[in-house]
């Protein structure tokens, strides 16, 4: 049996997808795929967050067939616009899917649907996970002070889990033998530092604005390659790992969201933005993305990959995760002032760009005047 | 008389955001339901620039300009310049120091409610 279930969410959201007015083609796609005898849609809520994939929670009572039983999972597609540089769904689920067997903290990957007649687009289906993912809310939660030390320390052992993927790893999968699940990334010449640096640079030839800034920076990076570069074989970064992107419940990470950014890079990459200043929300003296020390967070990262961090080269990652933010959201408020997708939102993520125009600047002046030694210092 | 017409329309359209802020955040905002408060900041935050935006002298005016050892340069002539390498005859500590000034005067124009107008 299908219904129409229960809508909730902001029905008037720009983008929304055609889920909201019928969820129908959907289930019976679900109930196919789980062959089950009877599905019913109890609940369908948009999820808050994203501006570039919409997710929606579906919980669901399945009757018979491969899930039967009451099930809370995620579907995930694309929003209105989505960005370029941004994986597919179809790429972003095998990428859950390599992480998912690797033993990572995500949500489990159910299907992928490419068939544009069920929804228009495509997208996947991922187990629904507890836990609050609002990073003001997170870092302003009362039992940081408890639990801090501990879930940051949780944060290492997850990242240097995701670090262990290499371009070699073969993943075992059930009946099918070892699978090559991530063959579609790219693989970039050289290190991933300049890879970075020209990434960046191509972005702002994009933009129709001048930052003299960016550039000024790009080019301080540039010309101290040889102390922060690394070109020793990439590991699978997220990319995006940084408070906001995960769940936590009861002082613990229940699983890494949004893979949409994911790739091959140099591991400190993933650690320049988690501890970014950026991404700390206020939390200053709290460098691992505002909720607890970075020597904890390194020495469970240390332990569980068997690998010693060049803390220098963070300081220069760092750096380079505030250009990247910065451009990101100069893209996104070039959506909004282009007439692409009008959104307040869009147009103020401009403004935010001088904050980290200001924190990269003092970075640079800190490292320059040999006052950056450490991110806890 | 053209002047005083040109004098007074930035003064009445400073009036009317600060009456549209004034109602939005005294009447509007507060009975807006709870799903609403994020949009509700949003505009907040988007009249507050707009109003530091009518206040901004000439200098705020004209900050796409860099003078740097005796040359001017354009917010995109020094972007091109420092992609290019060419030499502006300027340290890099001085640089750095006046890319910060002129980071901190976009940071008050977006921030106008929270931090203090640089000199």
């Amino acid at each position: 049996m299908l219904n129409r279930a229960m809508i909730t969410g902001n029905g008037a959201d720009i983008g929304m997808t055609r889920l909201a007015e019928d969820c129908g083609p959907v289930l019976a796609w679900l109930q196919t795929r789980t062959g089950a005898d009877r599905l019913e849609c109890l609940r369908i809520e948009k999820l808050s967050g994203g501006a570039i994939q919409e997710n929606w929670l579906l919980k669901l009572q399945i009757t018979g067939g491969s899930h039967d039983g009451h099930q809370s999972w995620v579907l995930r597609t694309d929003a209105a616009s989505a960005v370029a540089v941004s994986n597919s769904r179809s790429d972003e689920f095998r990428l859950l899917r390599a992480a998912f067997l690797q033993g990572v903290t995500v949500p489990e990957p159910l299907y992928f649907c490419s068939d544009n007649t069920v929804l228009g687009q495509p997208f996947f289906i991922m187990t629904a996970m507890p836990g609050q993912a609002q990073a003001r809310k997170l870092v302003r939660s009362p039992g940081l002070a408890e639990q801090g030390l501990e879930l940051v320390a949780q944060l290492g052992q997850i990242m240097a889990k995701l670090h262990s993927i290499t371009p070699q790893t073969k993943f075992k999968t059930k009946g099918l033998g070892s699978e090559e699940l991530l063959f579609f990334l790219p693989r970039h010449e050289g290190s991933a530092a300049s890879f970075q640096i020209a990434q960046m640079r191509a972005a702002l030839d994009n933009l129709e604005t001048a930052h003299p800034v960016l550039e000024y920076s790009l080019n301080w990076l540039e010309d101290h390659l040889p102390i922060w570069a690394d070109a020793a074989s990439p590991v699978l970064c997220h990319r995006d790992f940084r408070t906001g992107n995960f769940l936590i419940e009861d002082g613990k990470c229940t699983a890494l969201l949004d893979w949409e950014f994911a790739g091959w890079s140099d591991r400190h990459e993933d650690i320049g933005w988690l501890c970014a200043r950026c991404w700390r929300f206020g939390n200053e003296k709290l460098p691992v993305g505002g909720l607890g020390t970075f020597s904890a967070f390194q020495k469970a990262y240390e332990a569980a990959s068997g690998q010693l961090l060049n803390v220098t080269a963070i300081g220069y990652w760092q750096v380079i995760a505030e250009i990247r933010w910065a451009v990101i959201a100069l893209q996104q408020a070039a959506r909004n002032n282009s007439g692409q997708e009008l959104s307040l939102e869009l147009a103020l993520s401009g403004y935010l760009v001088p904050e980290m125009e200001i924190n990269m600047l003092n970075l640079i002046d800190e490292i320059e005047q040999g006052i950056w030694a450490d991110l806890d210092s | 008389m053209v002047e005083n017409e040109l004098d007074r329309t930035p003064s009445q359209i400073k009036g009317l955001i600060d009456a549209l802020y004034a109602d939005f955040t005294g009447q509007i905002a507060s009975v807006l339901p709870e799903n609403q408060k994020y949009n509700a900041a949003m505009i907040r935050r988007s009249l507050e620039i707009l109003a530091a935006h009518l206040q901004l002298d000439n200098r705020g005016q004209a900050d796409d300009r860099y003078k740097l050892s005796g040359q001017t340069f354009s917010c995109s002539q020094l972007a091109k310049a420092l992609r290019d390498r060419q030499d502006i005859s300027v340290s890099n500590d001085k640089l750095r120091e006046d890319l910060k000034s002129d980071v901190m005067h976009r940071r008050w124009q977006a921030n106008p409610k929270t931090l203090s107008k640089p000199d």
